[in-house]
């Protein structure tokens, strides 16, 4: 049975795990997000959860949400209205263009291979949920790259722009997919897809604006409890009226964000420091869940989504570029730099089991999404080496630092 | 002492850039000044508009040394702006007929090292500087009684 001691217990154990071996990996010069998806394997039930009785139960999922919540916020609350206006043609098309790209791609090839169903779930429900997972691109990986080769040229700043906005698309189009997939009719999806979606962004415009207006009372202090309530209740009010909780978390940074400007550093610098701690539990619990017998059995579609969203980010960064009008060398390159994939894509896997409708296929979708994380995080960061070494932008090479 | 009487015996005015100045103009202006010292938006006629922390400003023009950067950093440094995109329309102030003491107490608060001071307008007058309010304290405290 789980007790509120055995939860502490399991949390403790693998957010423990996670830290040390990601310390390891940070000494080692490597992505700290693999370490923490191993540390939770090992407490996997066929390794030594069974036999030291660690288990993720229920407990996890509204953990997850909450998590996911917070990120939705620091998402939205990264980008203002005078940014996306001040960023121009080329980021937010190559953005469209790469984001899209991978969904449709991906959900194309998963229309393709999966069965008429996958435990139960109609496999047209499914691949849109695979589609929009793929959106989002990892930007710390990215940037360490960048970073660590003193990159400098139209493709790296096209990729800053690109990765920072690219999260969002990933929220929005799994808010649409889960929503759309979610009615029992096509054209009952679609009027539900509506009301959920406007009704989410509207509850997030609220709630954001009602926060930026309470934060000009409050002392230094009292500005992260601040935060913590405005996301549980939005994320908890979307859910107790069937909205998107992660939609109107996203709703709601922006709109805290768009009311307060530049002074905005107050209701986002303190919850920033949380983001590592939310990746940590992401990755360690999805880790935990993991089940070799399910990854042996999707394996295909393991590569084939990971080959499908490479295609697809590639093809629609050129496409997007293209009618944008970028640089031949950023619609040529910038799809292949936007390979690494980690917490948003696992954070959006964890948060399909709050679907009802898709509980059956959760274990599927995070098995599927982990195995593809650890593929695109080793693959990711050479395929952004080579796309800048070939745009001709890569400078002279610092030393390797520690904090992927 | 009343905030009024501070300001009359210190002049220390605060750096002001106009709303459209570049963020280049705005770190030029802030290199001019001999110590650390934030950055005040002030309008045309010379109210202000909004702050800029000088720890800000720094970390825009390094951000290509930062090894990882936030979603907002991210986006700042992508999108770039004027003085009035970075500003932080909420400033903290102080009137002349305030105690320094009370003022400092805000200061220290929110760790703020110039805290200007406006008239009724909005219009600065001075600044309490709490590098000049040190000085001040340490000589009193080693002046003989």
């Amino acid at each position: 049975m789980e007790t509120p001691t055995t939860i502490h217990l399991v949390l403790g154990v693998l957010l423990l795990a996670g830290l040390l071996l990601g310390l390891l990996a940070s000494r080692l010069g490597l992505p700290r997000v693999a370490a923490y998806v191993i540390a939770g394997i090992l407490f996997s039930p066929h390794l030594l959860g069974d036999r030291l009785g660690i288990r993720v139960g229920d407990w996890a999922e509204p953990l997850t949400t909450a998590a996911l919540g917070i990120i939705a916020y620091l998402i939205g609350g990264s980008i203002t209205a005078g940014q996306l206006r001040r960023t121009g043609r080329v980021i937010l098309g190559s953005t469209l263009g790469e984001s899209l790209g991978a969904a449709l791609a991906v959900t194309g090839a998963m229309l393709l291979i999966l069965p008429d169903t996958v435990a139960g779930v109609p496999a047209l429900m499914l691949a849109p949920v695979f589609g929009a997972i793929a959106a989002p691109t990892a930007p710390a990986a990215t940037i360490a790259v960048l970073h660590q080769y003193r990159a400098s040229g139209p493709l790296s700043s096209t990729l800053l722009g690109v990765v920072a906005l690219d999260d969002a698309m990933g929220v929005i189009l799994f808010a649409i997919a889960t929503a759309l997939t979610t009615t029992a009719s096509f054209a009952g999806g679609l009027s539900g897809a509506l009301v959920d979606i406007v009704g989410s962004v509207l509850l997030g415009l609220v709630m954001g604006f009602g926060a930026s207006r309470l934060t000009r009372q409050l002392i230094r202090a009292l500005r992260l409890p601040l935060v913590a309530s405005a996301v549980f209740l939005t994320i908890g009010l979307a859910a107790r009226f069937d909205l998107s909780p992660l939609l109107s978390a996203m709703a709601l940074g922006f709109s805290a964000r768009a009311s307060l400007g530049a002074a905005g550093d107050r209701l986002f610098a303190p919850v920033e420091y949380l983001e590592e701690l939310v990746f940590l539990i992401f990755f360690t619990v999805a880790g935990a869940m993991f089940d070799p017998t399910v990854l042996a059995e999707y394996l295909g579609l393991v590569a084939v989504y990971y080959l499908a969203r490479v295609a697809g980010k590639v093809a629609g960064a050129a496409g997007g570029g293209l009618a944008s009008g970028a640089e031949p060398v950023v619609r040529r390159w910038l799809g292949l730099a936007l390979i690494p994939q980690a917490g948003v894509a696992v954070g959006l896997a964890l948060a399909i089991g709050q679907y009802p409708n898709f509980r059956p296929v959760s274990e599927v979708v995070v098995n599927v999404i982990l195995g593809s994380t650890l593929l695109a995080e080793v693959t990711g960061p050479i395929a952004v080496r080579i796309a800048l070494g070939r745009a001709g932008e890569l400078g002279e090479e610092r030393e390797r630092t520690r904090d992927r | 002492m009343k905030i009024s009487e501070w300001i009359a015996q210190h002049q220390d005015a605060i750096v002001t850039v106009p709303p459209e100045a570049s963020l280049r103009e705005v770190m030029e202006r802030l290199l001019q000044e001999n110590c650390l010292r934030d950055v005040y938006v002030a309008g045309h006629d010379g109210r202000l508009l909004g702050h800029i922390s000088r720890r800000r400003i720094v970390v825009h023009f390094l951000a290509e040394h930062r090894p990882a950067h936030t979603r907002r950093q991210l986006m700042e440094r992508v999108a770039g702006g004027t003085a009035a995109d970075f500003m932080n329309s909420i400033i903290a102030s102080a009137s002349p007929d305030e105690e320094l003491e009370d003022v400092l107490h805000r200061q220290l608060e929110m760790e703020i090292e110039d805290m200007p001071v406006i008239d009724a307008d909005g219009r600065a007058l001075g600044a309490v500087n709490l590098t000049r309010v040190l000085q001040a304290y340490m000589q009193e405290s080693v002046a003989p009684s």
